[in-house]
């Protein structure tokens, strides 16, 4: 037909000719389309749209047609919708007249669908897009096309030429009624069709040779009796010949086609074709489509059945046995050559013979699959044989699906690096940063550390100090802190110094008020990391991060004139009436939160704070570095106010919750019966709660007189004791009183104290502090307490102590030590334990891992669903079933649940759910329109989700695995987004991101 | 390398196992019992019971208004210093108001058991659960919390997904199993991450995120440490057992949202219904930390009265009333004898544990006597139940309110003898 002429009309010259200009009038035999739209133009806001010329058989390829792209004369052109769930209905047109309706090809899902126009003349293109009943418009994206003809007798010239000499003339081929997948894949991969000719062969000409395999076979025609003397008609009625037509195609007068009533079914149901006949232009029966399929076998749903079919290896195992033992499971197996299948008992061993029985992840090119009557490819060769010596063939479509299913999740097993230890240092690099600044480890840094499988110590120390330096690091840090110093979680009991918030803990602005509280201490000890100055120094700072509103805060707990105000202004006692007091000048505005400096909080030389609280102007311009006089001594961590409204005291108690938590807090210890350590006056003790001849006396001998240190300044409500201005009736009982002997007694320090900057000092320089923090630390990376015993940790806590207290010497001798991520041997039980990532570590490892792709690939996107949200968001559900580190009274270590439960689990996985929405498929990352697209988004969830990196021994398989995940997702029918979110989910649930240490 | 090949058999059997019977194939391996057995009803009409154990670290008077408290000295406020007669099965006592209102089908299974906790500090809410290091391990080394010993015990006979306690309130300290801390599960955010219904695309996606995931670290499992292996062993299982849950919840989890309190008690009954775990652990307050005034003694403990009824209702509404046995017990009771400020200090030397299922016997056990200027716990006559002629002294009424609570949730008493050992069980408490 000579229809290969690649030349082309200009755009210009197809405009100027339209509607009139026939496509004779065109070089023969040539088409052409001008895509002036051709950028994927929206539809309907919920998709996209393009065209396709080619490569149908990879859905993932799309390629866009250009001006100076050509439609060939004989060739079939496919129109491809991605997005939404659009159902049907696309017409070509003519000037917004339809001309014929296009037929809808397989395609691999409602969503993603080929399209087949036929028609003649020069028309332009619009599409009407429906989606679920109602129009989305008719998106004219092609203004002029001239048309083309489905399918001619060039398919039959492509059979002839390709396909004939092997397998017979068309009509009585060996391979009828193949689709056009089969035959892609015997050229793929059957050795004796490694033809250049046929790889040559494009998707459009497979399609066009299925349908000469599909064409009905050609009712042979009676031989004419000749007769002798025809008899003429004295008036011939002329014949009705009159032919049909069927989808575009014509189907001549006494010829039939195969229909079916549904273009695709659900599965486990069957096409049912249904023969249509033309008699003299009328087609019998009613089936409108041309193909049909089956929808691809979901996995087979936990809705308990009576005997569901197992998935995984115990599925595939169970099908093979059932269907395939007979012949295969016996050592006679009468076919030389296959392994016997009853002595592959183990999936290891079915993957020793992994070349010859499957190749992992590709279903069609595994022999346990292929040879099935099930899989799609009907053969006179598919099994399982029949015959009357073999059982009857009941393998079930559902089972063959198992087979597939199985492969496919078959990551090609990659064999261990060489080095013993090889594993153990991408575990241990993975686990530091993990916990250090929730980022995936890049290339770079594995080759900067490992080499030939070994840790190179020194490096990775290098490596630490670097990331300490990163914001996603000092977030980290903010909240370690937060919990380490029992900063956050306080609940608004602290009527005395702040009023009642009854009614006024969910307004934006108490919110924000709490949150710079919380932040401000863990501001302040990143602060003495950051300038190296002794991490001691979080005990007796008086160098504090603080905000226009903390400022506020601390002169109004503060004694002063301010105390007055607050008697003689009823409406001031409510809580943070300083937020939005109507008196007048005191409300603080947005910016009073956000304005971090940091202040010198001095002891006020007259026990008055200079400050008003009210004073929001003189407030607003305190500078950075000033000194801010306050008559309360705010030294270190445990006199700050969220740090006392976390622990709150009474009468009963008397600070003795005050004195425990501080221990805790400073230097990780507990007043125990066991330390014999001298005490001093016993003035103190209060003789009723704990007499001298009880059991409770070995503790309190040591507690009353170390927590009366806080009477020197506070009242139980933490208010200044000096302040005579009481915000309820019987101040006398809220007074603490006096000291009465105030005196440091605990873990081998025995001093008189003098003022609670006295028992600051002490603790800061107490000998438990360099072992409290190793502990510290090291619990938090561990998830669980470590031996203090051990060598190593000892050898920690002295780096600790001999850099004078440095913290980051402690993070980086520490996270490079085998106590935490140095090696993993494994084989001397001393691998550090893993854990399930708590919320802590999980949600900020999602978040920073997608900044840190995001900042690779130039998105400019916060994501706004991890773990965060509206209230009512399964985010925020997902989140607040996540389990998270925390401090209790009382409790020495962090309380953590290292454990993955099952509603952990599910927590984690909406939470990734919910997250993909927001980043994965579209514009804010992963995008996956294009199969280019789709593959880098799918090294990048490995790359920068699971950490993964492409030095990284898992990172192929993962790589393989996130693409038969995404994979199978496109066989569920889902979008390129959606199946690209579950790509998402998939890394997102990956034990890289819901464990620590793995 | 022999070590490996066999916890990868070991996995795989059990992965075998669960993909063969389903649901109940899940549960049968980790029972390791097949699952006809466990469809079998002789199964489930074992004398174990679940249970709900109720805790806060606060420590709460709930020990000065309940039966055995209204005598003199010892102070009630408000419409709580009025008592009330009502009975406890057949006998009749006195106590708080809220406690009579109880429907008396519930009273008629109701104890209190009056105690010494030894403890006055808010952090000892985990001794008071250990009964002081009494309650040991299943290896019988270190101590186990109680709903956590209990359900190492019970599990194999409830057939619940887990042997540790599913934790839906925050109690103040740490709830562990194997000192293992237990994470918080919200009741509210169950709904969310268990929808009432998952479509057949979604479960489908999700199996097979779960079949990749398992082949991608085969290699982990195979050449990993103890360590990696025994994580990716809990990460398939957790997933597993998901899966297995979604869609348990879909009606009972139904009136979410009415308060804090009552929330746990529908999220209690929701995961013993999904056999989740033996034991759930919830926070009822009855009072509170209230040193300096009475503050909500009263009003809670109506409030929470109301609750415990609620709970009734809802056990039986679900048919697990036979099935449940609940169980409060706090860190320390307060003072019996309020302060000047009319509030009350910690005080151990008398707390209460109230207790009602299907194996107590209703009535009170134990005793307060004044001594001086403050109330006391007595000696128990583990028999009779009362302070004449004890058996178990007042040291180890904490070790024996932690057997009794055991033989009512149906553990033997040779078991019971080798969990704990201190103090007898209170037979005057149990059936």
């Amino acid at each position: 037909m000579g229809l290969k002429k690649y030349a082309h009309l200009s755009v210009v010259a197809v405009m100027s000719a339209i509607t009139l200009v026939s496509y004779q009038n065109c070089a023969p035999g040539f088409k052409s389309i001008d895509l002036s739209s051709k950028a994927n133009p929206t539809l309907g806001g919920n998709g996209l749209i393009s065209l396709k010329g080619k490569d149908f058989l990879d859905p993932q390829t799309s390629i866009a047609l250009s001006d100076t792209d050509s439609l060939l004369l004989g060739k079939s052109y496919q129109l491809e919708v991605t997005g939404g769930s659009q159902t049907s209905v696309y017409t070509w047109r003519v000037n917004s007249t339809p001309v014929g309706a296009c037929s809808l090809g397989p395609g691999t899902s409602p969503n993603l669908r080929s399209v087949y126009c036929t028609m003649e003349g020069s028309v332009s293109v619009g599409v009407n897009v429906f989606e679920n009943g109602f129009n989305l418009g008719n998106i004219n994206f092609a203004k002029t096309v001239y048309a083309f003809s489905s399918l001619s007798s060039h398919a039959s010239d492509l059979y002839q030429t390709n396909c004939s000499s092997c397998h017979g003339i068309a009509s009585i081929s060996s391979k009828r009624n193949k689709p056009a997948l089969d035959i892609f894949n015997a050229i793929q991969f059957i050795p004796q069709m490694d033809l250049a000719s046929l790889d040559a062969l494009g998707s459009t000409e497979l399609r066009l040779i299925e349908q000469v395999l599909n064409a009905p076979t050609p009712v042979p025609t009676a031989t004419p009796v000749p007769t002798a003397t025809p008899v003429p008609t004295a008036t011939p009625t002329p014949v009705s010949n009159a032919n049909c037509t069927f989808n575009g195609q014509v189907v001549l007068h006494t010829m039939s086609v195969q229909a079916y009533p549904s273009q695709m079914v659900a599965f486990g149901t069957q096409c049912i074709p249904q023969t249509r006949t033309c008699t003299d232009g009328i087609l019998s029966g009613s089936a409108q489509y041309s193909s049909c399929s089956v929808m691809p076998a979901p996995t087979p749903t936990p809705t308990p059945v009576a005997t569901p079919i197992p998935t995984g290896f115990a599925g595939f195992q169970t099908v093979m046995q059932k269907n395939c033992n007979t012949c295969h499971g016996n050592a006679g197996s009468p076919f030389p050559g296959i392994v016997n299948f009853a002595t592959l008992t183990t999936e290891a061993a079915w993957l020793n013979h992994l070349p010859k029985l499957m190749t992992a992840g590709n279903p069609s090119n595994s022999t346990v699959y292929t040879r099935l009557r099930l899989a799609g490819t009907s053969s006179s060769n598919n099994m399982p044989f029949t015959g009357p010596s073999l059982p009857a063939d009941t393998m079930t479509q559902a089972e063959a699906d198992v087979v597939r299913n199985y492969i496919l999740s078959i990551a090609a097993p990659t064999p261990p690096p060489s080095g013993s230890n090889s594993m153990s240092a991408y575990s241990g690099i993975a686990k530091a940063k993990m916990v250090l600044t929730g980022e995936a480890v890049t290339s770079s840094e594995i080759s900067s550390v490992i080499s030939s499988g070994q840790l190179n110590s020194t490096a990775f120390k290098t490596l630490i100090d670097q990331w300490l330096t990163t914001p996603a690091s000092q977030n980290k840090l903010l909240d370690f802190f937060r919990m380490s110093f029992h900063q956050d979680g306080f609940t608004h009991e602290a009527t005395e110094l702040f009023g009642s918030a009854d009614g006024q803990t969910d307004r934006p602005d108490y919110k924000t008020w709490k949150a710079n509280l919380e932040d401000s201490f863990p501001r302040t000890a990143l602060d003495i990391v950051n300038r190296n100055r002794p991490f001691n120094e979080v005990i007796t700072t008086r160098r504090h991060a603080v905000t226009t509103a903390m400022l506020v805060s601390l002169s109004y707990a503060d004694n002063g004139a301010g105390g007055a105000f607050r008697v003689n202004n009823p409406g001031a006692r409510q809580v943070l009436n300083f937020l939005d007091y109507s008196g007048s000048t005191i409300k603080l505005q947005p910016g009073d939160y956000n304005d971090w400096r940091f202040v010198n909080i001095t002891q006020a030389a007259n026990n008055q704070s200079n400050m008003l609280w009210t004073n929001l102007t003189g407030i607003r311009a305190v500078p950075d570095g000033a000194n801010y006089p306050l008559s309360l001594p705010r030294v270190g961590f445990f006199n700050t106010l969220s740090f006392q409204m976390r622990w709150l005291t009474n009468m009963d108690n008397d600070f003795r919750v005050t004195t425990n938590q501080t221990l805790i807090g400073a230097i990780g210890a507990s007043f125990s019966p066991a330390d014999s350590t001298p005490h001093g006056t016993l003035s103190a003790l209060d003789p009723v709660h704990a007499p001298t001849t009880s059991s409770c006396f070995q503790c309190h001998r040591m507690m009353d007189p170390m927590r009366d240190t806080f009477r020197f300044n506070y009242r139980w409500s933490y208010r200044d004791n000096k302040d005579t201005n009481s915000l309820s009736s019987g101040s006398s009982s809220l007074l603490s009183g006096a000291p009465k002997g105030p005196y440091f007694a605990f873990a081998g320090v025995s001093k008189p104290l003098t003022s609670v900057e006295d028992l600051a000092q002490t603790l800061a320089s107490h000998p438990l502090f360099a072992e409290a923090w190793t502990q510290k630390v090291c619990t938090y990376a561990n998830s669980g307490p470590c031996d203090k015993n051990d060598a190593r940790f000892q050898a920690v806590a002295a780096s600790f102590k001999n850099s004078n207290y440095n913290f980051k010497t402690l993070v980086r001798e520490l996270f490079a030590s085998s106590l935490v991520s140095g090696e993993y041997t494994g084989s001397n039980g001393s691998a550090p334990f893993i854990s399930a990532a708590r919320s802590n570590h999980f949600c900020h490892a999602v978040k920073r891992r997608y900044l840190q792709y995001a900042g690779v690939r130039g998105f400019v996107y916060t994501p706004v669903s991890i773990c965060s949200g509206t209230a009512a968001s399964r985010s925020v559900a997902a989140y607040s079933a996540l389990p998270k580190d925390e401090v209790a009274r009382g409790m020495v270590d962090i309380s953590q649940s290292p454990s993955l439960t099952p509603f952990t689990f599910a927590a984690m996985e909406v939470a990734c759910e919910e997250a993909a929405k927001d980043v994965a498929g579209g514009t804010r990352g992963f995008p996956a329109a294009t199969t280019v697209e789709v593959s880098q988004s799918i090294t990048d969830i490995v790359t920068y989700m699971m950490g993964l990196s492409t030095s990284h021994p898992r990172h192929s398989m993962a790589v393989s695995a996130v693409k038969s995940v995404y994979d199978y997702g496109k066989s569920a029918a889902l979008t390129n987004t959606a199946a690209m979110q579950q790509a998402f989910v998939f890394a997102c649930t990956s034990p890289e991101l819901t464990g620590v240490g793995l | 390398m022999s070590q490996n090949k066999k916890d990868y058999s070991r996995r795989e059997f059990l992965k075998n196992s669960l993909a063969l019977a389903g649901t109940l194939g899940f549960r049968s391996f980790l029972l390791g019992l097949p699952p006809s057995f466990l469809a079998s009803r002789a199964m489930a009409a074992g004398p174990a019971t679940y249970l709900i154990y109720s805790t806060f670290s606060e420590g709460c008077p709930v020990n000065a208004n309940v039966p055995g408290s209204y005598i003199p000295g010892i102070t009630h406020p408000g419409s709580l210093n009025t008592p009330v007669s009502f009975s406890l099965g057949t006998t009749t006592v006195q106590g708080g108001a809220p406690w009579a209102n109880l429907p008396a089908a519930l009273r008629a299974r109701l104890q209190f058991l009056h105690h010494d906790s030894r403890t006055n500090s808010h952090a000892e809410g985990e001794n008071v659960m250990k009964a002081h290091g009494a309650i040991k391990s299943s290896s019988g080394n270190g101590a186990e919390m109680l709903p956590s010993a209990i359900g190492q015990i019970t599990k194999s006979t409830l057939g619940t997904l887990s042997d540790s306690p599913a934790l839906v309130a925050s109690i103040g300290s740490n709830l562990t199993a194997n000192s293992i801390p237990q994470p918080l599960l919200a009741p509210r955010s169950i709904t969310q991450i268990f929808p009432t219904s998952v479509t057949a695309t979604t479960t489908s996606l999700r199996q097979f995120r779960d079949q990749a995931l398992d082949s991608l670290y085969r290699d982990v499992r195979t050449n990993g440490t103890t360590a990696q292996r025994k994580f990716m062993d809990d990460h398939v299982i957790s997933a597993q057992q998901a899966r297995n849950l979604a869609g348990e919840f879909q009606t009972t989890l139904s009136g979410l949202g009415v308060s804090r309190e009552k929330d746990q008690i529908i999220a209690a009954c929701a995961l013993i219904a999904a056999k989740v775990s033996p034991s759930i652990v919830v926070s009822l307050p009855f009072g509170r930390d209230n040193h300096s005034a009475s503050g909500t003694e009263e009003a809670d403990t109506i409030a929470s009265c109301d609750v415990l009824a609620f709970l009734w209702d809802r056990l039986n509404s679900m048919g697990l009333a036979n099935q449940t046995t609940f169980c409060l017990q706090n860190v320390f009771g307060r003072s019996p004898i309020a302060n000047a400020a009319g509030g009350r200090g910690h005080w151990g030397a008398h707390n209460v544990a109230v207790m009602f299922g299907p194996n107590v016997k209703p009535g009170v056990t134990g005793s307060v006597k004044i001594s001086g200027t403050q109330g006391y716990s007595t000696g128990i006559n583990s028999v009779t139940g009362s302070a004449t002629s004890p058996d178990v002294p007042t040291t180890e009424t904490l070790g024996a309110v932690a057997k009794t609570v055991m033989k009512a949730c149906g553990v033997d008493d040779t078991t019971i003898d080798q969990r704990v050992s201190l103090g007898k069980i209170l037979r005057s408490a149990v059936v």
